[in-house]
């Protein structure tokens, strides 16, 4: 290493390490508390219910039932379950 | 949630045939506190709703989330938009969407065009209606409505205003691919590098 950035290097170095611990665990765990952190949410307090919208089994039965009724389908897409707390 | 919003609820109800599809299982990050409590949140969820005839022909998308105001706005929209699609025959379909969706496109929705008509004149007075603009929201929902306005909106109307017709089945790869960026077919949702390590974009 160079002399001169070895000298500014020490010189720059703190006389007291800081108190972190397991900075290794908490580099992966940090984002992932503060993901959490935004929205906790009890299943047993909030529980999701779809049925409040009159929701058919399938898009197709939705596609059978406008095909009588006239009106437009709506098909609502999601990763997950719209029946999960967590959807 | 949304879909307890009462004028949402009503207005489903009353002008729609709804249905829910799961796309795939969404990842979920669990904390086990060991005495029964449990944390858990999903990561890299996402959705979107497809408006559709009654044959199944794509007629508008919302990708997304947004907030009930919004939303509502966009069932008005697609209940408008079939209304007056209701006797088109398919042959002529795939014009009068590409038409309807490249006009929205064009007007951005009610906000600037894409490319201004008079570029000096924009260039001048752009950072001034940037300036009196309103700041972003700061609850996320609202938030969240104005980044799918401005950004998604505009790639979910060119999709559609492609000029060929679509059913749920050819269309959502595509929407979730190039409007939400989520690869539906990656096992790991974009969470590879996290999971397994390495670079962004493995599988």
């Amino acid at each position: 290493m160079n002399a001169t950035l070895l000298i500014a290097c020490l010189a720059a170095a703190p006389a007291e390490l800081p108190d972190v611990p397991d900075v290794s665990k908490r580099l992966i765990e940090d984002d992932l508390i503060a993901s959490l952190a935004e929205v906790a949410v009890d299943p047993a307090r909030d529980p999701v219910e779809p049925g409040l919208v009159p929701w058919h089994a399938s898009y197709a039965a939705a596609c059978a039932a406008a095909a009588e009724s006239g009106k437009p389908v709506l098909l609502f897409q999601l990763l997950g379950r719209l029946d999960d707390a967590f959807c | 949630m949304l879909f307890s919003h009462p004028e949402i609820v009503e207005t489903l109800s009353r002008d729609f045939e709804c249905a829910w599809e799961s796309l795939r299982p969404v990842p979920r990050a669990t904390i086990d506190f060991g005495n029964r409590r449990v944390l858990e949140r999903t990561l890299r969820g996402n959705v979107a709703t497809l408006f559709t005839r009654s044959d199944g022909v794509v007629l508008d998308a919302v990708p997304g989330l947004v907030d009930a105001a919004e939303y509502l706005s966009r069932l008005d929209q697609a209940r408008s938009l079939h209304g007056r699609l209701k006797a088109t025959p398919a042959s002529a379909l795939a014009d009068a969407l590409a038409e309807h969706h490249g006009a929205l496109l064009a007007s951005q929705e009610g906000g600037q065009p894409l490319l201004p008509a008079d570029l000096s004149k924009f260039l001048v007075e752009q950072p001034v209606v940037e300036a009196v603009r309103p700041p972003p929201p700061t609850d996320s929902l609202a938030a969240d409505t104005v980044y799918n306005r401005e950004h998604r909106y505009p790639k979910a109307r060119a999709l559609l205003a492609r000029g060929r017709l679509h059913v749920p089945a050819t269309i959502t790869r595509e929407l979730f691919a190039e409007v939400l960026h989520v690869d539906l077919d990656d096992p790991y949702l974009g969470l590879a590098p996290e999971v397994l390590g390495g670079e962004v974009g493995r599988r």
